[in-house]
């Protein structure tokens, strides 16, 4: 290969690499910045050890989904597959959002002004007979946490209610916007 | 550095302007050196490769100490630097004749390419699985390769391809199959490996095939990949010596591939033994073992065997072969601190159920 051409594949190279972590940047900007807001409560996935090297794990009220409330499992299926599914969350009174309903697979329709669409995906093997719960992955389950300040945060967890602020785009991606102590916000991310 | 082929360059260089050979045959010469530029070890290049390898792994590590001195921005912007100044830069000092420098400023970049993601993934509290992050990474490098035509890339792209494998296969809880994508991905980087002339990376992938059929010999738990892993490696093995010179031609191992034969042979044959002997012993010492016109191997009191090793090994415990094994080995503390591994009760209940049951 020619000098200038090694250069310049190099050059195009690097700016194709560039290009598509800057690409994901933006995706999540544009998530935080114009996606729907809503309050989602936190409990702790293993009280034990939370902290995960530079996060914390969380798990959410919502990441357990009864079975009854998945409207579309079909007819004699007692297994999951491995799926997304789309859970329908509404304003609680206590301003954590919860699930209203869920469906395999995508929603029939857009959600009504008052509710909001959460994507997630759950695994196989899962049981699909009626009362039980499903575990169902948003891919918001780790707040990374300035070096040193995980430790105070997982005490804390353990004792008082935490909250996660979360962006929902269109389709229903979230993305984590603010990690909440109560009512008192602890980190807000900044867009990029 | 100026290495071998750079003297002769230059030695060529100088005869044909001294009139000692014609221009052409001094292009045929400098021709056959570029081609016969044996990748030679020499102490320079093994040492830049060193530092690469070093500076590389430096970038994660400043990713994930997550200083908030510097902000988040600023060590995004410092990243998307690295990646362009160490492609261009590599290119730069490679057609400059210094090649091991331009290799070694590539894999800093590719590094930096890996470390962005895991800066990506902590800005916005992504906890997308590591294996497509690894596979994301994997493409990338191997775009580098192709791009650059480099080996170094390639052999990189090789080992996260096998990292992303060993991730994958190797994750208990997710109950994933074995990632069959995997055949796609060695084959894929294979064919790349031509290309870059990359001979190590060709070693490497037969390698990690062989790793990954006896892992998928365990898996299965029957003979059906073993005999055919045994089979194939022996009419591998009987080509290449037949034939050596048209198979090497083709394959381009320096004459090794006997030897990969050989290896997938052995690691075949030692497997598929086990399974045969382990699955008679569990005939012999108790029928209920047979379990769905499978032998089940590893019956109680055997924690401390081979196959209890290989199933430590595939820590996934699945299945028939690996069922009993791995309640014996929570029992007899084979996986310390594993205590839920240890509740595994067998091939038709799911783990995760129990953990929620009484919800």
């Amino acid at each position: 290969m020619s000098g200038r051409k090694l250069i310049v594949s190099a050059l195009v190279l690097a700016l194709v690499q560039i290009g598509f972590l800057g690409w994901i940047i933006a995706g999540r900007a544009a998530i935080l910045r114009s996606g729907k807001e809503v309050l989602l409560k936190v409990e702790p996935v293993d009280p034990r050890d939370l902290l995960r090297g530079d996060y914390v794990a969380l798990g959410y009220d919502i990441s357990r989904i009864p079975t009854r409330l998945i409207a579309n499992i079909p007819a004699g299926q007692t297994r999951s597959d491995d799926t997304p599914i789309t859970v329908r969350l509404s304003k609680g009174v206590d301003g954590y959002w919860q699930a209203s309903a869920a469906w395999l697979g995508t929603a029939p329709g857009a959600a009504p002004a008052d509710q909001a669409d959460i994507a997630g995906h759950i695994s196989s093997g899962w049981d699909l007979t009626p009362g039980t719960t499903v575990t169902v992955d948003y891919g918001i389950e780790r707040f990374y946490l300035p070096e040193g300040e995980g430790v105070p945060i997982q005490n804390d967890m353990r004792v008082r209610p935490f909250g996660i602020r979360v962006a929902l785009n269109g389709r229903g991606q979230a993305q984590i916007k603010a990690l909440m102590d109560g009512d008192k916000t602890l980190f807000e991310e900044p867009l990029y | 550095m100026a290495s071998y082929s750079t003297r002769v360059r230059s030695d060529i260089a100088r005869w044909v302007e001294a009139g000692l050979i014609d221009a052409s045959t001094g292009q045929v010469l400098a021709r056959d050196v570029e081609a016969n530029q044996r990748a030679s070890l020499s102490f320079g290049s093994i040492l830049a490769m060193m530092a690469a390898l070093l500076f590389g792994a430096a970038i994660p590590i400043f990713v994930a100490a997550n200083w908030e001195a510097i902000p988040r921005l600023v060590r995004v912007i410092v990243l998307f630097a690295v990646i362009l100044a160490g492609y261009v830069g590599g290119a730069v000092a490679k057609t400059r004749d210094h090649a091991a420098i331009g290799e070694a400023l590539w894999i800093i970049a590719a590094a930096a390419f890996g470390g962005s993601m895991a800066l990506i993934g902590q800005m916005y509290h992504l906890s997308g699985d590591e294996a497509s992050a690894l596979l994301v990474w994997g493409a990338g490098t191997t775009l580098a390769a192709v791009a650059l035509r480099s080996n170094p890339l390639t052999i990189a792209a090789v080992g996260i391809a096998d990292a992303w494998m060993v991730l994958k296969g190797f994750d208990y809880f997710g109950r994933h199959d074995l990632p069959h994508l995997f055949l796609l991905m060695a084959a894929v980087l294979f064919a790349v490996s031509f290309w870059t002339r990359s001979q190590p990376a060709r070693h490497l992938i037969l390698l990690s095939l062989i790793f990954y059929l006896v892992l998928l010999a365990v898996d299965d738990a029957s003979l059906t990949v073993a005999i055919p892993l045994v089979v194939g490696s022996a009419a591998l093995f009987a080509i290449a010596v037949a034939a050596p010179g048209p198979v090497d031609r083709i394959v381009q191992l320096g004459g090794r591939l006997p030897l990969h034969a050989l290896i997938g042979f052995l690691t075949a044959n030692i497997v598929g033994r086990s399974i045969v002997s382990f699955g008679l012993h569990s005939r012999v010492g108790g029928g209920h073992h047979r379990h769905r016109g499978r032998s089940r191997a590893g019956g109680p009191g055997k924690p401390g065997s081979a196959l209890a090793r290989l199933c430590r090994l595939r820590v996934r415990a699945r299945h028939d072969l690996c069922g009993d094994v791995a309640v014996d080995a929570g029992h007899g503390g084979l996986l310390p601190g594993r205590g839920r591994h240890a509740r595994y009760p067998g091939p038709d209940h799911h783990p995760r159920r129990e953990a929620h049951e009484g919800d």
